[in-house]
């Protein structure tokens, strides 16, 4: 049974709950609010901590009662471990008497509410948080030190921590799935060595590297693994940037796989336009990944999880891309200093992404898809902007459900569905996309055609008039209706979405393909007309005998052939009538190619023997005498097969 | 008989300027060898020569008919290549692009930019010199040439080669020497 979906808004007086859309009122059972400074909900969706001057309470969210009360005064920053069973809190770092840091890092065990871990750390800062990273199902706990990251295992209760020694590492992640025992970890660069990204197996006594990429220019890097663990995204990023074309610095993306045997995989992501990457999501599916990288309008495109391109998104204003918990909406919007423009795909299988409708939300700061996948919040939020503070609430085709203004808004994030309430992967429904394919599409059309509608009467200067100009500017500028080359910085003229075509494997030979698309069209015509002649009556000898050299010449592959054009043509019937010809299955082909070679010989003795009645039996040599004498057997052998002599 | 060698085949790769102290010329010259890291003037050339050999090409082509076996089986083979090498992409399919490309488009293509753009090196220089010294592979090929024409393909495959220190080989050999008088002097002290 699908629950309510439900919003947690925290402004500076509390933190509540709305719930039901399209009204969004205050939740009637369960917490609906309280006066706290940071409300986290557990990712499992059963608790909530809440931050109080006295510490930190853990408030059930079924009921709204207060399930533990933590001592611990001036919580800094909050963070829950992966099942919801652990949570991780940080106070300001501070000294002992005995002149060692205070244990200011504690991890509770929030079913008994004891300290379970504490460490400490001389400095806390939102950037390095979390300092105790979650293995899978909460097995281990990792912290990073200099040159070494510790791992307490649950099993031991977290009291010994086993050493993994990465030289190095200045950060790292822990893998997600079950049963794997990887760590994707980040070495700064130091005196003259290059950064290095490096996925590590520390399951035995020693680390072992599985892969590994070493690069210049990063200082830092984020790290994504996929769902399943097969291959991580590393986003290195630098401060300033070498080729002087960004004041705020550059960034990369780099792929490393996970797996041993696809070691040689690493490589970095090829994104075809210059510029810092803005964003990459994995789809939780783990199977395709999204980059919006470029200087602005910037690339959209998706990737598969070897690193394959797969589709263009094309260009725009864009910044982020979120997935829907399942993997199957894609939302691209543009937020920051962009206007907000949100464009929601549809994948496909293979990759193909259609758009099923796009709309504008401004000034939003945060994005999320709902639990269940068929809504989008966005929220304007205070530090950022501390006017026109809301939240929106739209559906997949892009169609406003719902808005509601605050005075000062926090933050706003939908709550994880409680334990036993499950969601349903549905695609999107035909009515709603015919529906909502009109009304939003007006909005990304009338985008592009306020541009465009401009230079249908604007003076173009003599030097913007020339084919020059049409060439550089892409003939493409025609698609967004105008008259004439457009110019708009929000838009790429000459971006076009669509599947990108691997290249096949055969490489032809120059020239080969040059066949026009007339003639090809025609030679398919004839092959189909032929396939459908040859199901219907028994493999003909004639028309057999003309693709035999045919398929003969493009076997070879050569382009000895007269024209060159022959070529293509000629493999394009012969590609033609052997597909024809596939339906008769394997054995009736080997049959009827010995048909049509005997057949060959057939004829080649038939023209033996007018030579030998014209000229004479002096004229043939002794193997063409023997060729001759041949025939019978060589007509028993077509009887025996099933042709015709 | 004359000597065998005269029998070899060559030719000039680059073409003087006919004027030696045009300061346009000059500035522009200047800017792209510093930009793209050239060692002198002769690599520029020979760019430039590269390219008028091409665009002579196109342009002859684009004099016969459209329809012309030689201009079709030509012109095909003339963009097959400037795909390879990454000089137009696949939607400026008419040779009309060819005589639009310019120096910049060739020299954009040499292994020397692309292991400094991909953020393998820490500028231009820095890849020249990395390149020469044998650090840096395409494929499996460790490439010493840093005008190496590098093919789209290929593009994605540079990386540091697997004996250089950078990307997991044993150290050089200033390091291994040094390691070594290091730990010799500790067992001196010893």
């Amino acid at each position: 049974m699908a629950a309510a979906l439900q919003l947690l808004v925290r402004t500076p007086e509390t933190a509540s709950v709305l719930t039901g859309l399209p009204e969004l009122s205050a939740a009637q059972s369960g917490v609906s609010s309280l006066p706290a400074k940071s409300a986290v909900p557990s990712p499992d969706g059963t608790k909530l901590a809440a931050v109080t001057d006295a510490g930190v309470d853990i408030i059930s969210l079924s009921n709204g009662a207060k399930l533990l009360s933590l001592a611990v005064p001036g919580v800094v920053l909050l963070d829950w471990s992966k099942t919801g069973a652990f949570l991780t809190t940080a106070q300001r770092p501070s000294k002992q008497e005995d002149g060692q840091p205070a244990k200011n890092i504690k991890a509770w065990d929030t079913a008994t509410g004891s300290v379970v871990l504490e460490l400490g750390a001389k400095s806390v800062n939102k950037e390095a948080w979390p300092l105790l990273q979650w293995g899978a199902g909460d097995e281990a706990a990792f912290h990073g030190v200099t040159n070494t990251v510790h791992q307490y295992s649950r099993a031991s209760g977290f009291k010994t921590a086993k050493k993994i020694p990465i030289k190095g590492a200045s950060s790292f992640q822990p893998c997600p799935a079950p049963g794997k025992q990887l760590l994707a970890a980040f070495i700064a660069e130091a005196k003259g060595q290059p950064a290095v990204a490096t996925v590590v197996d520390c399951s035995g006594e020693q680390p072992v590297t599985i892969s590994r990429k070493s690069f210049y220019r990063a200082t830092g890097a984020s790290m994504m693994w996929n769902a399943p663990g097969t291959a991580v995204l590393f986003m290195a990023t630098c401060e300033t940037d070498a080729t002087n074309q960004s004041y705020y610095g550059e960034s990369k993306l780099h792929y490393l796989p996970a797996e041993m045997s696809r070691a040689d995989e690493a490589c970095a992501v090829a994104m075809p336009k210059e510029g810092p990457v803005h964003d990459v999501q994995w789809s939780p599916a783990g199977d395709y990944f999204v980059v919006v990288a470029g200087f602005m309008p910037a690339k959209v495109m998706l990737l598969d999880n070897r690193c394959k391109p797969v589709y263009d998104l094309g260009s725009g204003p864009y910044s982020t891309a979120r997935w829907n918990p399942f993997g199957r909406f894609l939302a691209i919007a543009g937020f920051g200093n962009l206007p907000g423009d949100i464009v929601f795909y549809n994948k496909l299988s293979k990759g193909v992404c259609k758009q099923m409708g796009a709309t504008r939300s401004a000034s939003s700061v945060s994005a999320a898809w709902s639990p269940c996948g068929r809504y989008f919040m966005t929220a304007t939020t205070a530090p950022r902007l501390r006017v026109d503070n809301n939240v929106r609430v739209f559906n997949y085709v892009g169609d406003k459900v719902c808005e509601r203004p605050f005075e000062t808004l926090l933050e706003a994030a939908w709550l994880p569905p409680p334990p036993g309430t499950t969601y349903e992967d549905r695609p999107a429904s035909p009515e709603r996309l015919a529906a909502g394919g009109k009304g939003g599409g007006a909005a990304a059309a009338g985008g592009g055609s306020a541009a465009a509608s401009k230079p249908a009467a604007a003076y173009r200067p003599p030097g913007m008039r020339s084919l020059q100009s049409h060439l550089q500017a892409g003939a493409a500028a025609i698609n967004s209706g105008g008259s004439g080359p457009t110019f708009s910085l929000a838009y790429d003229s000459s971006s076009k979405p669509g599947r990108i075509s691997q290249s096949t494997g055969k490489p032809m030979p120059p020239g080969a393909e040059f066949v026009t698309k007339a003639a090809s069209k025609n030679a398919k015509k004839r092959a189909n007309k032929k396939a459908k002649a040859g199901g219907e009556g028994a493999a003909d000898g004639a028309e057999d005998a003309e693709d035999e050299p045919a398929a003969a010449a493009a076997g070879q592959g050569s382009s000895s052939n007269a024209a060159a054009g022959v070529a293509g043509v000629t493999e394009q019937l012969a590609g033609a009538s052997v597909s024809g010809a596939a339906a008769a299955g394997g054995d009736a082909d080997a049959a009827q190619k010995r048909v049509r070679a005997l057949q060959k010989k057939l004829r080649q003795i038939q023209q033996l023997k007018e030579r030998r009645d014209t000229e004479g039996p002096s004229a043939l040599e002794p193997e063409q005498l023997q060729k001759i004498e041949a025939e019978a057997s060589v007509i028993a052998e077509i009887e025996e097969l099933g042709g015709t002599a | 008989m004359p000597k065998i060698s005269f029998y070899h085949s060559y030719g000039k790769t680059f073409k003087k300027p006919r004027r030696p102290f045009e300061k346009e010329r000059l500035d522009a010259e200047l800017k792209l060898v510093g930009e793209y890291g050239l060692r002198n003037k002769r690599e520029l050339w020979r760019v430039q020569m590269v390219l008028s050999k091409i665009r002579n090409a196109a342009r002859t082509l684009l004099t016969l008919e459209e329809k012309d076996a030689k201009r079709m089986f030509e012109g095909q083979a003339l963009m097959r290549r400037m795909y390879k090498y990454g000089l137009l992409n696949e939607t400026q399919d008419k040779l009309d692009y060819v005589l639009a490309l310019s120096p910049q488009d060739f020299l954009e293509r040499r292994l020397q930019t692309l292991v400094f753009k991909q953020g393998l090196a820490k500028s231009i220089h820095h890849a020249r010199v990395l390149i020469r010294q044998r650090h840096i592979r395409v494929g499996k090929q460790v490439v010493n040439i840093p005008s190496f024409m590098v093919r789209v393909d290929s593009q994605k495959h540079i990386d540091f080669a697997l004996t250089s220190p950078f990307g997991g080989g044993r150290p050089g050999r200033v390091k291994r020497k040094s390691q070594a008088n290091k730990g010799g002097g500790d067992e001196d002290d010893e």
